[in-house]
């Protein structure tokens, strides 16, 4: 999985720069992005992603579900139309917190 | 005037690590078969979910991600129907009873995406092979700017 990350006035942001997050890479994405931002505030920043399936939903409500836990934020921002499609669709956006850009999510932190 | 079919097949050893050939592959079918001008991104998009999380299914749940199982998967295209084929000589689909997911479910996901997408899905099931085919009729789209 390609990704980076850095530390921001306290927040995480991981770049995703897969374009497609499937069956086959889902738990390696899940994985890596819960040991970046463990129990602190972050954004996924997915703007290079194209592609996701319902394994890497499921890997997106796992680390939601982790955030919550741990009560830190978990934000993401920059998802395609296409992807958002398939997250309403599947009832995501209701539980999600979801922005259309980096700067947003950064102003509600 | 019905046109002739355009029928692609393949053949892949049960691995996981080809989901996203399969994918691509469906995009391209269907690019280059409806090469008229019409914006479909989101068709090719929608297609190639539907095909991801069927073949995801037969490679993880038909064959146990076992590549000495394999998966064929058939594109079918005639005039504006498409069908997409995915079967496996595994020990079938888990072709789960399919409602509306909960938001904070871990999974269960694709077969619910799958008939959101398509407009009829089968399950066939014989002694060699079990098949889940998919069938979509293709709407015109605007055209591309």
């Amino acid at each position: 999985m390609k990704m980076s990350s850095f530390s921001e006035n306290g927040t995480i942001i991981v770049e995703i720069n897969n374009i497609r997050i499937d069956a086959s890479n889902a738990q390696e994405f899940k994985e890596e992005v819960f040991h970046l931002i463990k129990n602190q505030d972050s954004i996924i920043d997915f703007k290079n992603l194209e592609f996701i399936d319902s394994s890497g939903l499921s890997a997106l409500v796992y680390l939601h579900k982790q955030a919550a836990n741990n009560n830190v934020d978990l934000k993401l921002a920059n998802l395609s139309n296409k992807i958002m499609d398939i997250m309403k669709t599947t009832g995501l956006t209701q539980i999600l917190q979801i922005y259309p850009d980096m700067e947003s999510a950064k102003k509600d932190m | 005037m019905s046109k002739n079919p355009v029928v692609l097949e393949i053949t892949i050893p049960s691995d996981i690590k080809l989901l996203s050939m399969l994918g691509d592959l469906v995009e391209v079918f269907l690019q280059k078969c409806l090469n008229n001008g019409s914006d479909i991104s989101d068709l090719a998009f929608q297609m190639n979910l539907a095909l991801t999380e069927a073949s995801s299914n037969a490679i993880l749940h038909g064959c146990k991600n076992n590549p000495e199982h394999y998966v064929k998967v058939k594109l079918e295209l005639i005039d504006d129907s498409l069908t997409l084929e995915v079967s496996d000589n595994g020990s079938g689909f888990d072709l789960e009873a399919v409602s509306t997911p909960e938001p904070y479910q871990d999974k269960g996901r694709g077969l619910f995406i799958i008939k959101q997408l398509m407009d009829s899905v089968e399950y066939k099931v014989s002694d060699e092979e079990t098949k889940f085919v998919m069938h979509k009729k293709i709407v015109p789209q605007s055209k591309a700017s």
